[in-house]
């Protein structure tokens, strides 16, 4: 079931969840007992290393050692199950096993050839529930269901995924599919592997041309031939960006990132045992996020085509196919409506037209870099390789579809991931 | 204030709002419109006559360019749609618009809403 909210599409799987407290709670069945059986001493002997116990006053560390050593079968219960249920992730509020989408605008890079970073979120796009506007919105559209999303012509955009639960995600554009240029096909698949994996990929900005090089996702109407759709297929029928997201199996989430981190014995508990404050240092895992700072003819239907290239690495999947439940998934069909006839079918305002490059240069907003050396990386597709950009395509049809593409130079880069390519100068810190 | 002369008045204040720079929004034109006599306007807009049916409510709003459920709901009347959807679950559409009164309109347009997928 996928719910709209403040702009973002939100994936939750509740009987994932509901499946992995299962596994837990046998986890604490099984193990409560061999702990209730064991002696203490180990226990005892990891409180006496810790460095807050070696510092506390003699007073404060009778007091940790008695609670260890009398340690009732009822807090030890307690310690146990809910230490377990922290570390798979359940303790939060909320389900775990979610995903929250949102697409950002942005800046149109130049299609000059170079190769640039990745540009700031410089808002969200509005997305409306299709079934608002049943009077006014095409019947075919209405079909299909799904979200309303207003873009301007050469208009970019990229897509964030935010969870912490792993996800397989296919990405398509008027039904081919973004990562392989294939068309939009039943299930995942890998050889080539056509979909995204959440969360080591928490960003998409365009079709996977080669390998750590997106084209950029840039707004075309529909039926002028530009689209990526129109220029594999030879029709424009579909248009629009789909979506669907698989969640990964509580089973194989359990086996492969869960049973190792469960507490298993006495000396795993001394922390939720120990009440006396011995000190404790909280560690912050910081979530990578790029800022959000503030027409050929006017069709109403998009479709995308390719704009420049742009460094990003899509990420192969560590995990096996089978690690992925295919049984459930949700799908989302993102109608993209030209922005200047968003009036007519919505009754709203549109949005403010995108900020020009010169605008994004004079504002300071820094351009992001991600990159991981520990994930292997997707070649990309030579089918999307093949597709003319919308540039060149202009050029070839005597057409200026882009108003601008003189280049730019982006200079300032916050650098996510967890290395550093050995030619980037790392201008701010990481935030 | 009278349910008509609280509908009237905010009917006039809508049109007169519009009229004060595009003359399409006099009384005669609004009424030629929505296929009412002007002299009937009048008297809705004065609170003379009560509110008009739901589907004259709706031509009004639509051309004044206001929403028809707030008109109605002044008008003392419930869109017929949103009868059936209270008809259909009333003890569970009852709870859900009793805990939204509170609620800040900002809050209230926040809700999560379901999306559907349809054949594609």
């Amino acid at each position: 079931m996928i719910t709209l909210k403040n702009d973002k599409l939100s994936s939750r799987f509740p009987q994932i969840s509901d499946s992995l407290r299962r596994l837990v709670e046998q986890h604490v069945e099984t193990t409560l007992p061999k702990i209730l059986a064991g002696d203490r001493e180990a226990a005892l002997s990891h409180l006496r290393s810790k460095y807050g116990y070696k510092h506390a006053e003699r007073s404060q560390q009778v007091e940790a050692e008695r609670q260890i050593l009398h340690a009732t079968r009822e807090s030890i219960e307690t310690a146990l199950r809910r230490l377990s249920f922290e570390r798979a992730g359940l303790s939060r509020a909320g389900s775990l096993a979610a995903l929250d989408v949102v697409f950002h605008r942005t800046l149109r890079i130049p299609d000059d050839g170079k190769l640039y970073p990745l540009p700031a979120g410089l808002g969200r796009f509005l997305l409306r529930l299709i079934d608002d506007f049943k009077a006014t919105v095409d019947p075919t559209w209405l079909e299909r269901g799904g979200v309303l999303m207003p873009m301007y012509q050469s208009e970019a955009l990229w897509i964030q995924f935010t969870g912490s639960y792993p996800f397989a995600v296919k990405v398509g554009a008027g039904k081919i599919n973004a990562v392989t240029g294939e068309g939009w096909g039943e299930g995942l698949q890998k050889s080539p592997q056509n979909y995204l994996v959440v969360p080591q990929q928490p960003w998409v900005d365009g079709f996977a041309v080669r390998k750590g090089v997106i084209r950029q996702f840039v707004a075309m109407p529909l039926g002028a031939g530009y689209s990526v759709e129109e220029q594999i297929t030879g029709a424009a029928d579909v248009g629009g960006l789909q979506l669907q997201v698989y969640p990964m199996k509580a089973e194989a989430y359990f086996r492969s990132r869960v049973a190792d981190r469960l507490p298993k014995s006495l000396e795993d508990l001394v922390d939720e045992l120990v009440t006396v404050d011995l000190g404790h240092s909280m560690l912050f895992a910081a979530l990578p996020r790029r800022l959000s700072a503030t027409s050929l003819r006017a069709a109403s239907a998009m479709g995308l085509g390719a704009g420049g290239t742009m460094r990003q690495e899509i990420y192969s999947d560590p995990n096996s196919l089978q690690d992925w439940d295919q049984s459930v998934s949700s799908r989302c069909f993102v109608h993209l409506c030209n922005s200047l006839v968003w009036r007519q079918i919505t009754g709203a305002n549109p949005p403010h037209p995108p900020f020009t490059a010169k605008e994004y240069a004079a504002s300071g907003v820094p351009w992001f870099d991600y990159y991981r050396d520990d994930l292997a990386v997707l070649p990309g597709s030579a089918i999307l390789d093949g597709v003319k950009s919308v540039f060149n395509l202009g050029e070839a049809k005597g057409e200026k579809p882009l108003t601008d593409n003189s280049p730019l130079e982006p200079i300032v880069t916050i650098q996510y991931g967890n290395s550093r390519r050995p030619d980037e100068v790392r201008e701010w810190a990481q935030h | 204030m009278s349910e008509a002369k609280e509908f009237g008045a905010i009917i006039r204040k809508h049109r007169l709002r519009r009229a004060s720079d595009d003359a399409a929004f006099s009384l005669r034109q609004v009424a030629r419109r929505v296929g009412i006599e002007p002299s009937y306007l009048s008297k809705i807009e004065r609170g003379q006559q009560q509110p008009p049916g739901e589907n004259t409510i709706r031509r009004l709003a639509a051309d004044l360019g206001e929403d028809a459920d707030a008109l109605l709901a002044l008008a003392g009347k419930v869109s017929t749609d949103l009868i059936d959807i209270i008809r259909a679950r009333p003890a569970a559409v009852a709870e859900l618009l009793r805990s939204v009164r509170r609620a800040p309109t900002k809050q209230v347009a926040e809700i999560a809403r379901q999306v559907r997928d349809g054949n594609w």
